[in-house]
């Protein structure tokens, strides 16, 4: 009776989106035809909207139907892999993790994709951008729906998929194209872990004589304790890979390199995939199998380590940025890691808590910033903004709401949820005792990176809103600001496929307009800054909302390991926070500093070395280009000539040479049939006789 | 005096081949009458006929087995699915038949009746286990089959090779014949479930006089399977039959000879000491040998031929692993046959399709850029030589898969190891068909004949089934066994 209620709303939050979908991409242009472009966007923007907030509004639906205290509830739909031995059906699982997920993805889903109507607007692809957009919530649903590891993947590939096709929207620009292509290159070497992992799980749980075969199922794995813990070896094998999968998609340290490289995406994707929803997958991931992970201390341990250590790393690059979206999304690729951080913790729900309110300050960030790059004519370089919280009066605000949530400034979200992962890492007990740990380092270098984050985001502020002058006023028309950009890691490998070429681009560019020094920035029209609004709200309030309450709500599916409260965690985090505000302030309240200017050669050398991510894109990129071209090489050298020709060559040889020999028989004379048959007679005959004789 | 039995009549046990031969005669009567050239309504006909015959067929479908008309009729259920793919065979030539006729000017309307008859024919030859009726049906099945290889009149190659394989055909049924008269000889039956027991209870020289005649009838047989070295008709008469015709005869003569041979298997079996041996030989021989020759071929219907040889070959493995063991039923077999079928035919009426201006066109370089010119006719033939290969998800797969696990099962390891060996040489000549198709240039634009509805639904039905046949593969086993 409950499941079957559950049945329809479940459905209802899945197929909204993929009808939507569906009618985008198979109407979209028929429409634009019969219609002409702006009833096309108006009818089409309002149907891609409803296809998100529809759901949102079942998944609030779901929440007061579920209650507070419910325990997790299994809502199967259909069977898919049917087999003797190992069954993974269409089943989705309600609980407070899924729902939570839910109500940010569609929740602040429905708020971007109303920014983007406004954003888009002038696109001639409008509906193929709310195609991909409903298709990525339809595949972000069922990510977090889906009630078993199979299912998942389906939902992680295809976000993955939208990922890619949404990177690359502006394809005719060819640094858009390659950008996606890295994207998904990268992520593929993630899954390649995820999958081994999931193989692994696979081998283990099918080698024990279990009663179920639906045995990737989140309720069948939960009640497998006594099997993890008698293999410690092979859970953590599995954590680790898995871990592998998540770094990929939600971009850590070896893997992290493919996400600034996404922001050649249209902002509200950068904000809704690339800051929100589909980065967190991994998070999420590592939440649904914390009672997986809680069997392994060394895998918390590397979960930790790896995200403190990309929450560091990505901060200080972030310093070498001057395309504002950049730096964003060095923050994102800095702030995930605070999430895994809390993971490794065994705070897994406080990676959840980090999750939401990053959700709204970063979405706000990114829409923020989309506002800023649409006041500014498309350019997104920092060193050409400066005081414009003259002209965008309510970007700013917000803006700065934001950047105050993300510093970790009470009574702000960031705050809440910050000092909760630092608390969880710092008091942890993955190890069981107290004294210096893997974590506990981890948790240090959260802290630091906290004072970091201040830092960079007051540099963001600062340049782009603050400051004493106007810089595009002094652009001059030669574009000598253009040709003196900052060397972003260029890809210098020759590959006959194009996948990472870094040609000059031939295509014409999308058409922007140019920035100009008599350029006036105009605020965005309402419908744009409305999303912005309802953000702000929800970056001051989100936080102490849901302080504890959350987490609580969340150990209904979620394991968490105990923690040691230790009393110095707030004010540490506080004055982090602010000190890191106050250090960016003095450096930057004046504008522009000289050695941050355009003359790259002004710049402290570390600066430059942090804008290139101290050459690890270059090298990682550059070396696996290379080596793949030598082994590509080396194949088609000797492997082609000794094997492929020599060998099979020969072997394909001999067998015509054998063909044309027996081809001489075949000589068109049917007396010579006859002949032939008539030996055969006699051979198969006389054999038969011969052997009744008993042989010769 | 002796006052035989009258023995039972069973009408609705001949329906399906009644049905067919009067509806031959029907459509020879309006040949009769027609106006000159226009052969509608009988192909209609034809089409009803077998529709009816069909429909006949399936309404007794799984009654069990049955035998009328003193024991010459045999009704079970191997006869019934080999019944229903001749039909299915039949339909499709008549649906590919009518445009290709004319563009070769030789739509004559006798093409109709003769192709019902043979139809009829190979029912009769699969559904009798009285040797016969067997090689009345056989003789019904291959006269018609003469006259229909030489149809294209004006042509020589037509002309050929219906003389070939009449005189050859006459010499090999020379064999079976003999060979019948050595197993009445030594039963005193002509039917072969006296077999079992005679060999049983009987003396040394009735052993030696079921052994002769056991090797003449399956040279008889092997002659019609196109086994080596009884196959030297095949490429010849192949390639030089109208294509429709060709596309019949490699189906159909195979799907009726191997229920017959099935039979005689079976009926054998107990002395399967004296003659694996040399029957393993044959089989080695055909699968190797028709690949090879398959190998060194540049015209597209003598790959085709050498092809069907080689998939005789691996059918023959089925029979020898029936033979060594009685749990392997004749389900691979029909399965291997129907798709062999569908693959076979699809691919004919894809060439069929070449002819031009009353000439064949069926060098391989000929196919080039059909991809251009008819790319779903092409994506077919790529789908039917992928089958043909062995690769999954089509028919051609299981069907493989299923005769090599047959194989292992029964202990003949050395024959499934042949059989995949074989697989892997026809590798090569079926994708460099499937590569003339897609990837070479044509040198000169070659004619363009606009597709007509007929072949376009029988190739588009083939590729439909070749995948088809495969995902549902564990239902159509379970309607084989029924």
């Amino acid at each position: 009776m409950r499941t079957t209620y559950f049945q329809q709303d479940v459905l209802l939050i899945i197929l909204c989106p993929i009808v939507g979908f569906l009618i985008q991409a198979f109407l979209g242009g028929i429409a634009k035809k019969k219609l002409g472009p702006s009833s096309t966007r108006n009818l089409f923007g309002f149907m891609a909207v409803l296809a998100v907030a529809v759901p949102f509004v079942v998944t609030l639906r779901v929440l007061t139907n579920f209650g507070p205290v419910s325990s997790p509830l299994v809502v199967p739909l259909a069977p898919w892999i049917d087999l003797n031995s190992f069954r993974a059906p269409f089943e989705f699982l309600i609980d407070p993790l899924s729902l939570t997920m839910l109500l940010v993805i569609t929740g602040i889903g429905s708020l971007i994709h109303l920014y983007a109507i406004g954003y888009m607007a002038k696109d001639k692809d409008f509906t193929r951008f709310f195609t991909y957009m409903n298709l990525f919530i339809a595949a972000m649903t069922i990510l977090v729906l889906a009630n078993n590891l199979v299912l998942l993947f389906v939902g992680w590939e295809g976000v993955g998929l939208c990922s890619y096709l949404l990177i690359g929207f502006w394809y005719k620009d060819k640094a858009n194209t390659i950008a996606a292509n890295k994207a998904f290159i990268v992520n593929r070497i993630g899954d390649f872990g995820f999958m081994i992992g999931l193989f692994l799980l696979y081998c283990l749980m099918s080698s024990k004589a279990h009663r179920h075969t639906r045995f990737l199922s989140y309720d069948v794995l939960r009640t497998s304790i006594e099997t993890f813990h008698n293999h410690p070896a092979i859970v953590t094998g599995i954590c680790l890979l898995l871990f592998v999968g998540a770094c990929g998609k939600s971009a850590q340290f070896p893997l992290y390199f493919w996400l600034p490289d996404a922001m050649a995406g249209p902002t509200p994707v950068s904000a809704l995939i690339h800051a929100a929803t589909m980065v967190t997958a991994g998070v999420f991931l590592l939440n649904r199998l914390s009672f997986l992970f809680v069997f392994s201390p060394v895998a918390c341990g590397v979960v930790a380590i790896v995200g403190a250590f990309t929450a560091l790393f990505a901060a200080v690059i972030a310093f070498g940025q001057t395309d504002i979206k950049k730096v964003l999304a060095y923050s994102t690729v800095s702030q995930l890691g605070f999430m895994f951080v809390a993971c490794g913790a065994g705070g897994f729900s406080a990676g959840i808590f980090h999750v939401v309110t990053h959700a709204f300050f970063k979405a706000l960030l990114f829409l923020g910033s989309g506002a800023v790059i649409y006041a500014m004519a498309h350019n997104q370089d920092m060193r050409n903004y400066g005081k414009l919280s003259k002209y965008l009066p309510i970007t700013f605000i917000c803006m700065l709401i934001a950047f105050l949530a993300i510093s970790g400034i009470p009574p702000f979200a960031g705050f809440y949820s910050k000092e909760a992962i630092i608390g969880d890492a710092i008091g942890n007990q993955v190890f069981g005792g107290s004294g210096i740990n893997l974590v506990t380092v981890a948790g240090y270098t959260a802290l630091f990176a906290a004072l970091l984050t201040g830092f960079y985001m007051a540099r963001l502020t600062w340049l782009t809103f603050l400051g004493k002058e106007e810089r595009w006023r002094s652009i001059s028309t030669d574009h000598s600001h253009h040709a003196e950009a900052v060397p972003t890691p260029a890809l210098e490998v020759q590959d006959a496929f194009g996948f990472f070429a870094s040609e000059p681009l031939q295509l014409e560019e999308e058409d922007h307009e140019e920035l100009t020094a008599d350029h006036n920035p105009k605020e965005v029209p309402l419908i744009m800054s409305l999303p912005l609004v309802v953000l702000a709200i929800g970056s001051i309030a989100a936080g102490f909302l849901l302080n504890g309450k959350l987490v609580n709500w969340l150990q209904e599916s979620v394991q968490t390991l105990p923690f040691h409260e230790v009393s110095w965690v707030t004010p540490a985090g506080i004055t982090a926070g602010v000190l890191g505000i106050l250090v960016g302030i003095a450096v930057y309240f004046q504008g522009l500093p000289q050695k941050e200017g355009w003359d790259i050669g002004k710049w402290s050398r570390f600066r430059v070395w942090a804008g290139s991510q101290f050459g690890y894109d270059k090298a990682v990129t550059g070396g696996a280009c290379a080596s793949g071209n030598d082994i590509a090489n080396f194949l088609s050298s000797q492997f082609e000539r000794w094997i492929i020709e020599g060998v099979l060559g020969g072997i394909a040889r001999t067998a015509k040479r054998i063909g044309d020999l027996i081809k001489t028989t075949q000589t068109g004379f049917a007396r010579l049939y006859a002949a032939v048959i008539l030996c055969g007679v006699i051979g198969l005959v006389g054999w038969i006789f011969i052997s009744v004789r008993g042989g010769f | 005096m002796y006052y035989p039995p009258v023995p039972t009549v069973d009408p609705l046990a001949l329906g399906p081949v009644g049905i067919l031969s009067l509806f031959g005669v029907l459509g020879l009567v309006v040949e009769l009458l027609r106006p000159k050239g226009k052969n509608g309504t009988i192909m209609l006909i034809s089409l009803v006929g077998l529709a009816a015959s069909a429909i006949a067929l399936i309404s007794d479908f799984g009654a069990g087995t049955v035998r009328s008309f003193g024991q010459m009729e045999l009704h079970d259920h191997l006869g019934s699915i080999s019944e229903l793919i001749l039909l299915v065979v039949a339909t499709i030539t008549v649906l590919i038949s009518e445009p290709y006729l004319k563009e070769k000017k030789i739509a004559f309307g006798e093409f109709y009746p003769l192709l019902l008859w043979s139809t009829a024919g190979a029912m009769i030859m699969s559904t009798s286990s009285n040797l016969l009726m067997i090689f009345l049906g056989l003789e019904v099945l291959s006269i018609s089959l003469y006259v229909l290889c030489g149809i294209s009149r004006s042509e020589e190659k037509s002309e050929e090779s219906a003389a070939k394989y009449f005189l050859l055909g006459a010499f090999s049924s020379g064999f079976l014949l003999y060979g019948i008269a050595l197993i009445f000889g030594a039963t005193g039956h002509f039917d072969l479930l006296s077999v079992t027991s005679v060999w049983a209870n009987g003396s040394a020289s009735s052993h030696n006089l079921l052994l002769g005649g056991f090797g003449l009838i399956v040279v008889g047989l092997c002659f019609k399977t196109g086994m080596i070295p009884f196959h030297q008709w095949t490429p010849d008469v192949y390639q030089g039959a109208p294509t429709n015709v060709t596309a019949f005869m490699s189906a159909a003569a195979k799907v009726a000879a191997f229920a017959a041979f099935w039979r005689l298997i079976s009926a054998f079996a107990p002395s399967l000491q004296y003659w694996l041996a040399p029957l393993s030989a044959i089989a080695v021989l055909t699968i190797l040998g028709g690949n090879l020759l398959a190998l060194v071929q540049t015209d597209v219907k003598r790959i085709l031929a050498y092809s069907s040889i080689s998939h005789a070959g691996y059918i023959l493995v089925d029979l020898l692993a029936h033979a060594k063991d009685p749990s392997i039923n004749y389900v691979s077999m029909e399965f291997y046959l129907l798709s062999y079928a569908l693959m076979t035919v699809g691919a004919f009426a894809v060439l069929s399709l070449l002819a031009a201006r009353g000439k064949e066109v069926t060098k391989l370089s000929d196919l080039n850029g059909l991809w251009k010119r008819n790319p779903i006719a092409a994506v077919a033939l790529v789908a039917f030589m992928m089958s043909l290969v062995g690769l999954p998800p089509f028919a051609g797969f299981f069907g493989k898969v299923l005769i090599f696990s047959d194989a292992v099962k029964a202990g003949l390891v050395p024959l499934a190891a042949v059989l995949a060996v074989g697989s892997v040489i026809s590798a090569a000549y079926y994708l460099a068909i499937a590569k003339a198709a897609f990837v070479d240039e044509p040198n000169e634009s070659p004619v363009q004949r606009p597709a007509t509805l007929g072949p376009q639904t029988a190739f588009v039905l083939c590729m439909i089934g070749v995948i088809a046949i495969s995902v549902f593969i564990s239902p159509i086993q379970s309607f084989f066994q029924r």
